[in-house]
């Protein structure tokens, strides 16, 4: 008990507030803000005026929005693109469940931390099989 | 895949045998909805039952 208390007390910070409303982890500052991939300036742009929006007052610009309204901005700035993803393609609405589907799998992963390590679960890998067998990589075409 | 999965290198192959190539996670921007984090630390197994 006390090495999985060493080992994991900082994962174990975001289990504690089960049950509870509010914030359970905050998404705030410029390392989060720029930690995506691509498309990384539009990203932080939406992010901070929606921030703004969260405060309800554009007079902020000159002052430090806090960690709460970053958060909440994050938050918008992700529904936004859930949203989104159903108009991007033929395939939008299949994605958009697959997005909220497996966030689901992986919020329940990150908030009982039972049974596994609480390091939370974030990737997946595809086994061998799971693809139906017209479209597996070595069936070969018609 | 329209920012929905990221697709990476696979890592932490579990023998020789194991030659999964890539893992996917969902897009960090849809990370505060499920708070989830942003490294990647764990993956799991997507399997067909």
């Amino acid at each position: 008990m006390n090495d999985r208390y060493n080992n994991y007390k900082h994962a174990l910070l975001f289990t504690i507030r089960r049950g509870k409303s509010g914030i359970r982890k905050y998404y705030a500052g410029w390392r989060t803000s720029f930690n995506f991939p691509d498309r990384i300036y539009v990203t932080y742009w939406n992010w901070f005026i929606a921030a703004c929006s969260a405060q309800r007052a554009w007079s902020c610009l000159g002052e430090q929005v806090s960690f709460a309204d970053q958060t909440i901005a994050a938050q918008q700035v992700g529904m936004k693109n859930v949203a989104e993803l159903e108009g991007l393609s033929v395939q939008g609405a299949q994605l958009t469940k697959l997005v909220l589907g497996l966030g689901r799998v992986f919020q329940v992963l990150a908030y009982r931390p039972e049974g596994h390590s609480p390091e939370q679960t974030n990737s997946l890998y595809l086994t061998k099989g799971f693809l139906p067998q017209k479209l597996s990589p070595s069936s070969t075409p018609p | 895949m329209h920012l929905a999965l990221v697709r990476s290198a696979g890592t932490k192959l579990a023998g020789d045998e194991d030659v999964r190539a890539y893992d996917y996670s969902l897009h960090p921007i849809f990370a505060p909805i499920f708070c989830l984090q942003l490294p990647q630390e764990e993956k799991a197994q997507l399997a067909r039952s």
